[in-house]
């Protein structure tokens, strides 16, 4: 009973660091569609601020905030825009991923929504240790489906979230119970 | 399978291993050892705290 009434952390990773990214509007919406959620708390992850060190390897280089973020969270949703056809993003390897519930959310210039960058996207979460669900969002024409100032023009998108979001809640749940209380034979 | 328990480093609690992920080896000595079996990493929460923490083992 506990377990169902205790807040989860799901927060939205932004997987560009471009300059002009039309993906951050679509983060924003995401941000707005967790936070509508009872008992789910939330923030921006910005790759732009997770400092990614060259000058080491392994353990050492961990950003102690961003490993922080990863440890507390229950669930991941991830904004990827298609690049070259493939994801775009970060995805260092913590072990604080295993056992979590992800979600992606591809967005693309073209009109398939990112989906090759998530399909391409889909066997890296695998091997993260990350459960993937079924459901995508998908913005595809993206310069269309923001005004200048980043509005959203089409309210289909916020339900397409929610329903995303059920989703994923009902995994990040379901995994947290796991990952606490049933062991591995 | 019988496991070795693991105690919080954080609260002292008996922590739930709830993974066991394979991995590839790091070293020669990793590598000698997976020659023998699986190298795994053991993955474990905390369930009074929420630490997770970790170890490679040979399964
Ligand atoms: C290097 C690069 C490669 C791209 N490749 C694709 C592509 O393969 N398919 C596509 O639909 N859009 C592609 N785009 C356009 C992006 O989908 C577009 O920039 C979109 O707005 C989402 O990404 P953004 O957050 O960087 O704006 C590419 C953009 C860049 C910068
Ligand atoms: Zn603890």
């Amino acid at each position: 009973m506990m377990d169902e009434e205790e807040r989860l952390f799901i927060p939205v990773v932004l997987g560009t660091t471009r300059q002009g990214r039309m993906s951050e509007h679509c983060a924003q919406v995401m941000l707005e569609r967790v936070r509508a959620r009872q008992g789910v708390d939330t923030e921006l992850i910005d790759l732009r601020r997770v400092p990614m060190r060259t000058d080491d390897a392994g353990e050492s280089i961990k950003d102690p905030e961003f490993s922080g973020q990863m440890s507390r969270a229950d669930g991941l949703v991830i904004v990827s825009p298609e690049y070259n056809h493939a994801y775009a993003g970060l995805h260092t390897c913590l072990k604080e991923y295993i056992h979590k519930a992800v979600g992606i959310v591809g967005v693309s210039a073209g009109p398939w929504g990112g989906s090759r960058g998530i399909e391409s996207l889909l066997p890296v979460m695998r091997e993260l240790g990350l459960v993937n669900i079924f459901w995508d969002v998908n913005f595809a024409s993206v310069h269309k489906v923001f005004d200048e100032r980043g509005t959203l023009l089409d309210e289909a998108y916020r339900k397409r979230a929610d329903k995303f979001l059920a989703e994923l809640v009902w995994m990040a749940r379901t995994l947290r119970h796991g990952r606490r209380l049933i062991p591995l034979e | 399978m019988k496991r070795d328990s693991m105690k919080c480093p954080k609260c002292g609690a008996e922590m739930n291993c709830h993974a066991e992920k394979p991995v590839d080896p790091l070293s020669a000595k990793e590598a000698a050892a997976a020659a023998q079996g699986a190298l795994v990493e053991e993955i474990h929460l905390c369930p009074r705290c929420g630490f997770t923490e970790s170890r490679r083992l040979i399964a």
